[in-house]
């Protein structure tokens, strides 16, 4: 028999130095996402040191698998769903979120965009942030939330659908069928993410 | 105005500012509450082995999770204890073992010779319109679930008895018979590392996810002895069809679990150059011959794969694709001791099971009902 009783993952006192150059470098996106996520700064900052904590937990395995960025982002978003599910952060109301003040379109279009996004269930909230912010093709998305790319694809589907009823006046700026939604957002290439 | 969503979303994600400062330390005091959390929870989920039936249930229903137990009333006949039992300044066990003092739950005695596909089949059915994963026993025409859980899944044994639950960490390796045991609070990582089973269904591979040292062990459910793995072949390693080597993810070199016998695979150059190339999913006793998954680029290197599909059948030493004379499709191979193998995939609602001898001439068959569910994974086959 080897190996002694329950030998713990007990990180060491200090943090190597690869670990902080390893957060000073992601976290900005990481906390962008986070942000996304949540809606709210202090929760995102709360998401992202959860993630942290758990890659830190297992840095040297990542560390060599040069897979602590794709582990931390996968962490955050379970995290975030997982707190959803759980019920244990109350979703955030949209109702604190800045009066769209109707003057400049561009900043009542994000406001806008904003609040219907922090309106989603999380998981179709995670979906659109992963397809549309992070860039991930379905595939990574799907493999980061840990679904089957058909349900990653509903759940786009279903959050953009839900952004165009919640929010009636982006009905009007924008289109009113996913597919056209997708072509007004992306008018360079018409790619179709949903 | 924005011209694009992702732009407006990258306007959002600005408005959030900038990281704080302290997120290193802050990040560093968080694993350690967690980890003395999860101490904590791995203990209580013993206790509560002992105190309730259907332990098995109870630890894979997530909190919060309104899905129906699996019906089977199981008594906890053992649980051992499993409690991490560091020194409690350094209780960060967040994903412990279990205790060497554990003996073990015996033998599996199940592996055999198959001439026939067994009464019983134990497959991992996922669909596509949630995240739920259920393993459904196969037997006499008809099927029943046998466990259920959300997307991440089950690590059944090939005695179709013995499973590891594969959530991020802190869950349990139990039994599905009539009598279940279960040793819970188990660090098991599965984001990359999911646990493999020997063919004997008596070890299975672990991988903790602790930064301070070699996480990879195997733990002998026989016997309860536990054996730190050799670094090459520490995560998710694939068994060869006798049990007697372990090949790594990338399909590169096989070794014994002691690291005995180390065998670079001579075609491997000819997989791992493919950028499309996913892992090893399985391979033969003889290490000659080997099934390979491919996924999109981007997927593969993720990281977050964990390869079961036969995606293409080599010869390890040519790295010669060899066909699989089977016409269904997501294919999965389970090599057998004795050269043959079970190729199980998918012919429309239909899994198609197949039983091959060594020369890949058909022994038998079988058709079972795929539920409409979008992926279906053999996981039990030495059932008799």
């Amino acid at each position: 028999m080897s190996g002694p009783i329950a030998q713990s993952g007990a990180p060491p006192a200090a943090p190597p130095g690869e670990f902080e150059e390893f957060v000073k470098a992601r976290s900005g996106a990481l906390y962008a996402s986070a942000f996304l996520l949540t809606g709210d700064r202090g929760l995102a900052e709360d998401l992202l040191q959860d993630a942290l904590a758990r890659t830190w937990r297992s840095w040297k395995r990542l560390h060599r698998s040069e897979n602590a960025e794709a582990y931390t982002r996968r962490t955050m978003y379970h995290l975030a769903v997982s707190r959803w599910r759980r019920r244990k952060v109350a979703e955030v109301s949209t109702e604190a979120l800045p009066e769209a003040s109707g003057e400049d379109p561009d900043t009542a279009l994000r406001l806008a965009i904003h609040g219907a996004l922090l309106s989603l269930p999380v998981t179709q909230r995670a979906a659109i942030v992963l397809r549309y912010f992070e860039d991930l093709t379905e595939a990574a998305a799907a493999e980061t939330l840990g679904c089957p790319v058909s349900t990653l694809r509903a759940r786009t589907q279903r959050g953009l659908k839900r952004l165009r009823q919640g929010f009636p006046e982006l009905v009007l700026e924008i289109a009113d069928s996913p597919a056209r939604l997708e072509r007004r957002f992306n008018p360079q290439n018409g790619e179709s993410h949903a | 105005m924005p011209d694009s969503l992702r732009e407006l979303l990258q306007r959002l994600a600005a408005e959030g500012g900038t990281p704080p400062q302290d997120l290193t330390a802050g990040a560093m005091k968080k694993a350690r509450v967690i980890g003395r959390r999860r101490m904590a929870a791995g203990a209580l989920g013993a206790v509560a082995g002992l105190a309730l039936t259907g332990i098995a249930a109870a630890a894979l229903i997530t909190p919060g999770d309104d899905s129906p137990p699996p019906p089977t009333n199981r008594e906890t006949t053992e649980a051992p204890t499993n409690s991490p039992t560091d020194d409690e300044n350094e209780a960060e066990g967040d994903c412990g073992r279990p205790s060497t003092d554990w003996t073990g739950w015996g033998d599996s005695a199940s592996t055999m010779e198959l001439t026939e596909l067994p009464e019983a089949l134990y497959l991992e059915l996922t669909w596509s319109d949630g995240t739920l994963t259920q393993v459904h026993r196969y037997a006499g025409g008809d099927s029943e679930y046998v466990l259920e859980g959300e997307s991440m899944g089950f690590s059944v044994a090939p005695d179709g008895n013995r499973y590891a639950t594969t959530p991020m960490c802190g869950m349990a390796i139990a039994t599905i018979g009539e009598n279940a045991a279960a040793i819970t609070g188990l660090g098991i990582d599965s984001l990359f590392c999911s646990p493999t089973w020997a063919p004997d269904s008596n070890s299975v591979a672990i991988t903790v996810p602790s930064p301070e040292y070699d996480e990879g062990y195997l733990l002998d459910l026989a016997t309860g002895e536990q054996t730190d793995l050799p670094e090459e072949v520490s995560c998710s390693p694939r068994w060869s069809a006798g049990g007697e080597y372990l090949v790594n993810g990338e399909g590169t070199v096989a070794m014994r679990t002691d690291g005995s016998d180390r065998t670079e695979l001579a075609g491997a150059s000819t997989w791992t150059s493919d950028e499309t190339f996913s892992g090893l999913s399985a391979i033969s006793a003889d290490l000659g011959r080997a099934c390979l998954q491919f996924d999109d680029a981007e997927l593969a290197s993720s990281g977050h794969i964990d390869p079961w599909r036969c995606d293409r059948l080599v010869d390890t030493a040519s790295g010669d694709a060899i066909g699989l004379p089977v016409d269904t499709q997501e294919n999965q191979v389970v090599f057998l001791a004795d050269g043959g193998m079970i190729v199980s995939g998918r012919s429309g609602e239909d899994i198609t099971v197949s039983l091959m001898d060594a020369d890949m001439s058909l022994l038998d068959s079988r058709t079972l009902d795929a539920q409409d569910a979008s992926t279906t994974r053999l996981m039990g086959y030495y059932t008799g």
